[in-house]
């Protein structure tokens, strides 16, 4: 049946005034039958109602000619939509909803055979404490990749060959130049530190440090 | 499966393009912290209690709003629940039957629900034997039950025909016979059928008023052959002062002739005519009560006859012979019940004296009264009127009998009394019909409202005295606070959640500092106010006013919590919708529940109300007036003072009034101070009528005059707090000759600012107007499809006058923008959120049909939305353009959730600014929040504070041991 001919079809319906009641059958198949209860048929946005039965079946009473959706609602499952055509005589034609070109007709069997197209997920999942989601975060990653070069990289490098060592430490000295920022284990240790030995531990520090330098 | 394949890839293209800016969906372990549901029926249209010896006693009633139900008579709660499709609501029997539920609809749908689950077993549509299926109506139905066979009958009487359907517990389908009667018949009160079970016939009782009654006898198995034998009556006016007793024996009372009169089923004749005033009876019967069971064979032989002031008169037939039993003097009774079970028949009398309700039995077999099974209860204050009782009996092993019954009051109230003497559980089922909602701020807690006091008195103390309330109101505070964490230590809730609320920890009903709880105040169209408690759904006071009922309710709040101490008002108005009666004015306070009548002041208006609006302004004790408009175009104010009438002068106030049955719009001033002038006025074209209007929401907060453009300049909002629209659809409604048209006005001055018309397009329409924009939903009747338009307004590039906005000012045409959008589902009600401050950008709510409250952001409506998406638009917030709007589940605020029949949207703004209250009323209460740019200004729930302490004690710990180690080195490194 093409388009043409429907559209005739829907001037007979409304020029049409004696009325035709149908009924719509169908079956709902779903995974499990524990939420059948829970599940509904509708047609025309509840204007018209289907109600299932044990196996699944439904037939949805006095429906007047015209162009309806018909939809399986259920809290778990996600079902097609399906458009119904009640033509004058009362014949029944199903065909897929699509809302975007409505002229486009992709019959389906009749009667309805509505089975579950996917879950339907209505929640966000929580992120889970993992350390590989962890280790994704990019603050972490900045942190540790310096760690690894710092500790991994010098083990590499052999430091018995007094020629390397040499090399290393005139860079260690140009880094240390160049740094003008503050030692934040200092920084901290000074700040937590107990009063009365701060200036001494300090002083030792330093000077230790240059006696190291000088050797 | 191909289809799979396009349902798949939409989803993945939905997703991958929008998941990341929905960004809004729930986390599974929220469910029910902040969101709750209530689930409601109507009110009660007939009710039955299981008549199984199973021990889970349950009940099952069916309401006005299509709804079948289930209830657990210990709890009442709801076990299960069906709603009936709307075009065939209404239901005209229900019955249990064994374990199964008989529900016949007025539409001749018969179907049989198993008891336990809820789910369908058969249905039999009547209609389809009927010539004219559209006046099919069920007037009556009855089940006969025989012990003997397995079959059980039900009989079905419509206006043409009689009907029975054959339940076999063997056979799946049952069998349908009908009969046509031989004329059609009018209305459900000249008819009445009953069974009989043990000789298996069916009888028709029909009287002609004033006539004959005709009453037909069918045989059960074979409807062809029927006997009929025609009583003249001709005193005779309803089948209430009827009765079918024992031995087929009718008898029937006439007050007129002033006789009780017998007459013998078989042929006609009567048996005895026997004058009320030998029985001691003087005055005129007013109600007579028999055994009314559908099954005649159960009918004993005893009516009781209430005649004079309570006087109850039991009364014995034995074959020809009338005999009074006994007389009891019960004031107020509403209602007489017979109930019978096994060989017991007792009789209930319930009546009300102001709240008390009592239920008396009579041993009908004895006549005795059994103060024993009395049961008398006070209904709480603001409760209606008793408007039906049923009656449950059942077996006892000590006593006969005990009883528990259903009482159904004028409010909508269902309420179960049990003995003894104790109502057992109520349900508010005119909740279910809300016509109005609002959420309102709780009050401050005693000690904040100490310091709020001091900033109210600051005029009038002086600068010593202030600094020591201040110091004595903080020291108080603080001495709270000591309290109230030494009470959590000593109950040792210290650390646990006060509410199941996350973000509320203030217990009772006091302002917590997010303002997250609220009071919510619902008018209900039965004339019930109610009081909830946001957080729970708990009906913290309710207020019922009968006179209320039917009236068109408006409710305006005139002052909130924040100015203490003054207490907050708001005021209900009853409009009487035929404009005969004067308006009903009620000052209530929304948090206690407390209600001053102020009818008494307006019981001398002259003419209907037509407008009614609050006061822009708030007056010298932070009320705002409400100021009413009638008909004669007279101004009153509530409350009524010459200040008020001062400030009004001074504002310079305008008023609209949209006539949705003759299509005239109308603008007046309000400058003169008793009455309003006309200054514009405008007819729709009357090829159209009104089917929606809506100005912007008054005092409405926008926090940003304009919208930057990727090309960094600004073009600037058309905020104009006047501005009303009107969508008005064809009186044609043939598809192609249907059209919806929208008229876009400024109030004030009258001025068109914008229309549009919608060809082949139709209402419903639902509409959201706010800011400078406008949404609405209509019905594409060509395409079939619901399509939401979509409407920005804007000064261009240059703002006209950023500070002050004036009608009357000439400025440019707005710049209108608009775009529509496919629907893909049902919509029964659109709402917006709404937030403190406005500056979280806003989520439009969605009613859907199918039982699903869902938001989405209003920028997937912006009439700016590129049909080729480039960087620029990018940069913008800007979506590309797609003809269908997604509907995916992570965006339903109400989850899995089914909320059915809503009807409205009501949103509230927290003190958060990233969060919004949202209220859905209809059949069902559903109440929750939303975020609609995230929650940016609260830690996330699962924010990890134990983590965050773990690490930064580590650090400390960390930074001292490592110090404590450097020094050694160094130490170690001096020494070397």
């Amino acid at each position: 049946m093409d388009w043409r001919l429907l559209c005739i079809l829907y001037i007979a319906y409304f020029a049409d005034v004696s009325f035709c009641l149908s009924k719509v059958e169908g079956k709902v198949y779903l995974p499990a039958d524990q939420h059948l209860a829970d599940t509904r048929v509708i047609l025309d946005d509840g204007e018209y109602r289907g109600f299932i039965k044990v196996d699944g079946s439904f037939v949805v009473h006095n429906v007047p000619t015209g162009s309806y959706v018909l939809e399986v609602l259920s809290p778990t499952y996600l079902f097609e939509p399906i458009r119904i055509d009640v033509s004058a005589k009362g014949n029944i034609r199903a065909r897929r909803l699509n809302n975007l070109k409505p002229s486009v007709v992709a019959q389906v069997r009749y009667p309805l055979e509505m089975k579950a197209v996917a879950l339907a997920k209505y929640f966000q999942a929580r992120e889970k404490f993992s350390i590989f989601d962890m280790l994704k975060n990019p603050m972490v990653l900045m942190m540790v990749l310096p760690l690894l070069v710092f500790a991994v990289l010098p083990k590499l490098v052999n430091t018995s060959d007094p020629e390397v060592r040499k090399e290393m430490e005139e860079s260690m000295k140009m880094f240390n130049q160049n740094s003008s920022m503050p030692d934040a284990a200092e920084f901290m240790s000074n700040l937590f530190g107990s009063g009365s030995n701060k200036p001494k531990a300090v002083t030792s520090s330093k000077s230790g440090k240059s006696k190291a330098k000088r050797n | 499966m191909q289809y799979n394949i396009v349902f798949t890839v939409k989803f993945v293209a939905v997703f991958g393009a929008f998941l990341c800016s929905f960004g809004d969906a729930l986390y599974e372990d929220q469910i029910g912290k902040f969101d709750w549901k209530k689930e409601l029926l109507g009110r009660v249209d007939h009710a039955v209690f299981d008549s199984s010896v199973s021990l889970n006693k349950h009940g099952f009633v069916t309401t006005e709003k299509g709804a079948i139900a289930c209830i657990n008579m210990r709890t009442g709660e709801v076990k299960w629940r069906r709603i009936l499709p709307e075009s065939d609501r209404k239901i005209t029997y229900l019955a249990h039957v064994r374990d199964g539920l008989v529900v016949v609809s007025s539409k001749g749908m018969a179907r049989l629900w198993d008891s336990a689950s809820g789910i369908l077993k058969w249905e039999v549509d009547l209609s389809v034997a009927a010539e004219n299926r559209e006046s099919f109506i069920v007037i009556h139905a009855a089940t006969l039950e025989r012990s003997y066979s397995e079959k059980t009958l039900l009989v079905i009487l419509s206006k043409t025909g009689l009907h029975t359907i054959a339940i076999s517990l063997t056979k799946r389908k049952p069998e349908i016979q009908s009969v046509l009667l031989n004329q059609e018949l009018t209305d459900g009160d000249h008819d009445k059928i009953f069974v009989d079970s043990q000789n298996g016939k069916i009888i028709h009782l029909q009287l002609q008023s004033g006539v004959r009654l005709e009453v037909t006898v069918y045989d059960a198995d074979n409807l062809s052959s029927p006997k009929q034998v025609t009583i003249s009556t001709s005193w005779l006016e309803s089948l209430a002062m009827t009765a079918l007793l024992e031995d087929d024996t009718l008898l029937y009372v006439s007050n007129d002739v002033g006789a009780i009169h017998l007459v013998d089923l078989e042929n006609g004749n009567t048996q005895a005519t026997v004058p009320l005033l030998r029985l001691g009876i003087k005055d005129p019967v007013t109600m007579m009560s028999s055994n009314e069971e559908e099954d005649v064979a159960v009918h004993g032989s005893d009516v009781i006859l209430s005649h004079g002031e309570g006087q109850m008169s039991l009364i014995k037939i034995t074959g020809s012979t009338v005999k009074l039993m006994q007389t009891k003097i019960i004031p107020e009774v509403s209602d007489v019940v017979f109930k019978q079970k096994g060989t017991e028949v007792y009789a209930y009398f319930a009546s009300q004296i102001n709240n008390v309700v009592s239920i008396a039995t009579v041993n009908v077999k004895t006549g005795k009264y059994n103060d024993d099974l009395t049961i008398n209860v006070t209904l709480p204050p603001h409760t209606g009127t008793l408007e039906k009782v049923y009656v449950n009996m059942f077996l006892k092993r000590n006593t006969p009998v005990g009883f528990r019954a259903l009482l159904q009051t004028t409010d909508e109230t269902v309420f179960l009394v049990t003995q003894p003497n104790r109502i057992a559980w109520q349900r508010q089922e005119a909740i279910a019909s809300v016509v109005h909602a609002t959420m309102l701020d709780l009050p401050l807690s005693d000690v904040d409202a100490g310091i709020e006091a001091e900033f109210e008195e600051s005029g009038k103390t002086k600068l010593m005295e202030m600094f020591f309330k201040r110091v004595s109101a903080q020291g108080s505070q603080l001495i709270s606070w000591f309290n109230n964490i030494l009470r959590d230590l000593k109950e040792d809730t210290l650390f646990t959640h006060k509410t199941r609320d996350p973000l509320i920890q203030v217990e009772g009903l006091t302002r917590d500092p997010f303002s997250l709880h609220k009071m919510i105040v619902l008018v209900t169209k039965s004339g019930v106010l109610f009081g909830m408690d946001s957080l729970t759904g708990e009906i913290v006071w309710r207020y019922f006013l009968s006179q209320l009922k039917g009236r068109q309710l408006h409710f305006f709040v005139q002052r909130t919590t924040a100015h203490y101490p003054h207490p907050p008002q708001a005021l209900l108005l009853g409009l009487d919708s035929s404009q005969s009666q004067p308006p009903i004015v009620l000052a209530v306070n929304p948090i206690t529940g407390v209600v001053i009548d102020l009818s008494a002041d307006f019981i001398n208006l002259e003419s209907p109300v037509i407008q009614a609006m609050p006061f822009p302004v708030p007056d010298n004790h932070h009320l705002r007036p409400l100021i009413m408009l009638d008909a004669d175009l007279n101004i009153h104010l509530v409350p009524d003072t010459s200040d008020i009438r001062a400030i009004l002068s001074e504002l310079n106030l305008y008023m609209y009034d949209v006539n949705v049955s003759n299509g005239l719009i109308r603008g007046f001033s309000l400058s003169e101070k008793n009455s309003a002038q006309l200054i514009w006025s405008m007819h729709l074209p009357n090829t159209h009528k009104i089917i929606k209007f809506s100005g912007k929401p008054a005092l409405e907060k926008v926090d940003s005059m304009g919208r930057p453009l990727a090309d960094r300049s600004v073009i600037y909002k058309y905020l104009n707090p006047n501005v009303i629209a009107i969508l008005s659809e064809s009186v044609d409604d043939a598809v192609d000759r249907s059209s919806l048209l929208l008229y876009v006005i400024d109030a004030v001055t009258g001025a068109v600012i914008h229309s549009t018309i919608h060809k082949k397009a139709s209402g419903p329409v639902h509409m959201v107007h706010s800011e400078n924009w406008l949404i609405y939903s209509y019905w594409n009747a060509k395409a079939r499809r619901n399509e939401i338009a979509s409407f920005e307004f804007y000064e261009g590039k240059k703002q006209f006058n950023a500070t002050v906005f004036s009608s009357f000012q000439t400025r440019p045409d707005p710049i209108v923008m608009q775009q529509a959008y496919i629907f893909s589902a049902g919509i029964s009600c659109i709402g917006v959120s709404q937030t403190d401050k406005g500056i979280t950008s806003r989520q439009i709510l969605f009613g859907l049909k199918k039982g699903v409250l869902f938001g989405l952001p209003r920028r997937f409506f912006d009439p700016r939305r590129p049909l080729h998406a480039t960087e620029r638009h990018r940069e913008e917030g800007l979506v590309q353009y797609m003809p269908e709007i997604p509907i995916p589940p992570e965006l339903y605020l109400s989850y899995n959730l089914t909320v059915e029949g809503m009807e409205r949207i009501y949103t509230a703004p927290a003190a958060l600014e990233s969060t919004s209250l949202v209220l859905a009323t209809g059949l069902d209460l559903f109440f929750t929040r939303t975020q609609p740019s995230k929650m940016f200004d609260v830690l996330k729930e699962d924010f990890d504070h134990l983590l965050i302490a773990v690490v930064l004690l580590g650090m400390f710990a960390a930074a001292l041991i490592t110090r404590r180690m450097a020094q050694v080195k160094q130490l170690n490194k001096a020494w070397r």
